[in-house]
């Protein structure tokens, strides 16, 4: 008993040792205290890797906020974004929730939707800096925001240059190559796998299908299109077909795999393994236009247990996050990333894989239906998955594999 | 390292909120104001004087309070879980031990269920402050040529905790079942019991190391340098250790095995690593002898090839008696005791003729040889009432002293 208690009375006392400190500043003091930010990542990436990576990334961002705010200290913990609900669940209820989230765009809307973050509201001033899609995507109706949009991670191709010389452009390209020998690996996620929608045709039948039309022989015909490919991929000898895209980034690593589409977040591992020999490009494009991939929209929401100082602090890193001296030094350091602000030009001429991932970016702002998939839930991302799976196993017919997608798509729209 | 220990620093900056600090606040006047605040209304409230009953009451009542006026009160409700958790483990006592003895209770309850209660409890209070999973793949060091992070080592010694703590029932269970499908003896199935849970140790040494990733080479290389400084620094743990698996594998000294220690026959506990733990059944005490001097030194078992034991007691009869009949008699006298062997019959034999009687022997055979002191009296005492009965008389010296005058004086 005497121990528990000495365990909490010594936190206590030292606290209370702090607000002695603070009643002696001035009250334009500059800020000081610890920040406690959470970053969502998926469950199957976390590893030290990861996680060196993202405490690499977060101490740059301390390193430069504290030029401002030299007394500011940055408590990073990373998450596995899909539990992030439950986890805030618990911890806001013990008062003990992080100031600020690294999330992406369609969670932070889920979460707020659940009460479980604060929403925000920043100036015109500053949200002007930033894209204006961005910022409409994170307003709710009452004007205040869900998070501060703060990078863009768009889809790419990788490859290992050492065996393919140059990344396919088309489609046709790409399964031709496979058959001269190049290793290719695909996600079945959703999120990953939207991507060929585009330059098959399919992606306005899927769009349709999210918006509630009714079903028509002509998006019948396009997804028929789609899953014929997929199927002609696969039957391929040297395409194979992965669960998660972490699984393809280990064996492009390993050297299994000579072509995989990847995130632009992972280039920093690939190129930390591959060096010189990581190619990267946009996606290939196919006889109906351009490839169609989900960027990831990263934002910076808000707990809601902050301390009046903390949420004043959160507020001055989410403020210093999207200022162009940062999003400037996110680009320049190689973080793979893309910058939200305006303002902000990336090295396009002077870096291939910078204007590969403008152009990744340029890709999927083309449709709407892409935003329509990145707001889908786990569990019909997992049907989904779990739908193609079984047609790339033969265990389902084309014709049930069509009928269970359009099944799917038009309960996602009715949901 | 320096990154943990960032890390737990960091968790105090959580004090900036006032939400925490009440929750702490309550937390601590309830761990230390229920004993003062149970002897004052005890007297007219009795309940109170039970701090069980008053810490779950009022850290309940607390959490209800918060959450009524919509403030965090889960480090209250933790609190008061864990408080709940530990209470019950008195309960898992009683339910467990129905089936299991006194001493292995207090093993298992001491040395697996409440660490391990412990540790379940401080993971959930990290839980609440930090994600563990993300805190497991902090580096702590690289170690042999590989680095080595929070979660895997902290697994590792827990796994080996387990293993070395937890692999007793087990081994036995998997030893009683060899025994029952190949006949082995109770020292065998000890020693077997003893050799599955070393085993399980070692394995669990083995994984330990893999799983850390160490380099296996490394290991190799530096075990060998360690090796030597070792067997210089230690020699006698080591001789000690490798001793006891020897006797292990030699069954000389296994548990249950009766040894000879100082002329007391003494029955072997259990064989450690470093000692054997022997039980003398004349002051109940427990001898802690080590390994090593089972290995060097004569040991004498009774129960090496069988538990029988040959014994004797020594009586004599005055001389006027025939030898023959005082012999007949002894032997029957031996037969009629229960704890006897009848086969190997009881042998009556003439030693020699004293100086004031004629004394004999009567050596018999027992089945257990921790019993031969309590057998051999009780067989001395039917002699004696054997001897009365037929009218034999038991001699003792007798001596007379006369008084000599001393020589003339001069």
């Amino acid at each position: 008993m005497k121990l528990i208690a000495a365990g909490l009375l010594l936190p206590l006392v030292a606290s209370l040792g702090g607000c002695q400190g603070q009643r002696l500043q001035p009250m334009l003091r500059p800020l000081e205290g610890t920040l406690y930010i959470v970053i969502g990542v998926s469950q199957e990436a976390m590893d030290t890797e990861l996680q060196k990576e993202v405490r690499e990334r977060t101490a740059l961002l301390q390193a430069s906020f504290r030029s401002l705010q030299p007394r500011v200290r940055l408590q990073v913990e990373t998450f596995n974004e899909e539990s992030l609900r439950n986890e805030l669940f618990v911890r806001n209820r013990t008062g003990l929730s992080p100031d600020l989230l690294l999330v992406n765009e369609s969670t932070a809307q889920e979460l707020a939707r659940e009460r479980l973050i604060s929403t925000v509201s920043f100036p015109a001033v500053v949200l002007d800096q930033l894209e204006a899609g961005s910022v409409v995507r994170v307003r709710r109706a009452d004007g205040t925001l869900t998070g501060l949009p703060m990078e863009l991670q768009p889809l790419v191709a990788c490859f290992d240059q050492r065996r393919v010389r140059r990344s396919p452009a088309t489609l046709t390209e790409l399964l031709a190559l496979s058959a001269k020998g190049m290793e290719v690996g695909l996600s079945l996620d959703a999120v990953n796998l939207v991507w060929t929608l585009g330059p098959l045709g399919a992606i306005d039948a899927v769009g349709d299908l999210l918006a509630g039309a009714p079903v028509t022989p002509a998006m019948r015909t396009s997804l028929n299109g789609w899953l014929q490919w997929l199927r002609a991929a696969d039957l391929q000898q040297r395409v194979t077909f992965y669960p998660t895209e972490t699984e393809l980034l280990k064996e492009l690593m390993v050297g299994t795999l000579d072509w995989i589409p990847c995130r632009s977040i992972n280039i920093t591992r690939l190129r930390s393994r591959l060096g010189r020999n990581l190619g990267v490009s946009p996606l290939p494009s196919g006889p109906f236009g351009a490839a169609s991939p989900i960027t990831r929209e990263r934002v910076l929401a808000f707990g809601v247990n902050s301390s009046p100082h903390q949420r004043q602090l959160a507020l001055a890193l989410a403020r210093f996050a999207i200022s162009p001296l940062h999003q400037r030094d996110m680009v320049l350091r190689n973080q793979f990333v893309l910058p939200v602000n305006r303002k902000v030009a990336p090295p396009v001429s002077s870096s291939s894989v910078v204007a590969a991932m403008v152009e990744g970016r340029r890709q999927s702002v083309q449709s709407s239906t892409l935003r329509l998939v990145g707001k889908t839930s786990k569990s019909q991302r997992d049907a989904w998955q779990a739908l193609l799976t079984r047609f790339l196993f033969d265990d389902l017919s084309q014709q049930d594999a069509l009928n269970g997608l359009i099944d799917l798509l038009d309960g996602e729209r009715s949901r | 390292m320096n990154i943990l220990l960032l890390e737990i620093l960091g968790w105090f900056g959580y004090l900036q909120r006032i939400e925490v600090r009440v929750q702490l606040i309550l937390l601590l006047l309830v761990f230390l104001g229920q004993g003062p605040l149970g002897r004052r209304l005890a007297p007219r409230f009795p309940p109170a004087g039970q701090p069980k009953l008053v810490i779950s009451s009022l850290l309940g009542l607390l959490s209800l309070a918060l959450g009524i006026g919509g403030q965090p009160y889960g480090l209250l409700v933790l609190g008061l879980l864990l408080y709940l958790g530990w209470l019950g483990l008195g309960g898992v006592r009683l339910l467990l031990g129905r089936f299991i003895q006194p001493q292995p209770m207090q093993l298992l309850e001491t040395r697996l269920i409440r660490p391990a209660y412990l540790l379940v409890s401080a993971l959930l209070v990290i839980r609440v402050f930090d994600n563990p999973q993300d805190l497991a793949l902090i580096p702590i060091g690289e170690w042999f040529g590989s680095q080595v992070t929070l979660g895997s080592f902290l697994l590792a010694v827990v796994i080996l905790y387990v293993l070395a703590m937890g692999t007793g029932p087990p081994a036995q269970g998997m030893a009683w079942l060899v025994q029952r499908s190949v006949g082995i003896s109770n020292g065998s199935r000890r020693a077997l019991a003893l050799m599955i849970r070393y085993a399980a140790v070692a394995f669990g040494i083995v994984w330990a190391l893999d799983h850390v990733g160490f380099n296996r080479t490394a290991i190799l290389a530096v075990a060998g340098g360690l090796s030597v400084g070792l067997g210089f620094g230690i020699k006698e743990v080591f001789s000690n250790f490798v001793s006891g698996l020897w006797l292990l594998f030699e069954g000389s000294v296994r548990p249950g095995e009766v040894l000879f220690i100082d002329g007391d026959p003494c029955e072997v506990r259990s064989l450690g690593l470093r000692a054997a733990v022997l039980w003398r059944d004349r002051d109940n005490a427990e001898l802690v002898i080590p390994n090593q001097t089972f290995f060097t030194s004569t040991t004498v078992t009774y129960t090496g090839s069988d538990t029988l034991r040959r014994s004797q007691v020594l009586v004599s009869a005055a001389y006027h008696h025939d030898p023959l009949e005082v012999i007949d008699l002894l032997e029957a006298t031996a037969l009629s005791q229960n704890r006897i062997l009848p086969n190997p019959a009881p042998k009556g034999l003439l030693l020699r003729y004293g100086d004031s009687s004629i004394d004999y022997a009567l050596r018999f055979w027992i089945a257990n040889p921790m019993d031969n002191v309590s057998i051999c009296s009780e067989v001395q005492a039917a002699i004696w009432r054997a001897f009365r009965e037929r009218d034999i008389e038991i001699p003792f010296p007798q001596q007379v002293q006369y008084q000599v005058e001393g020589p003339p004086k001069s």
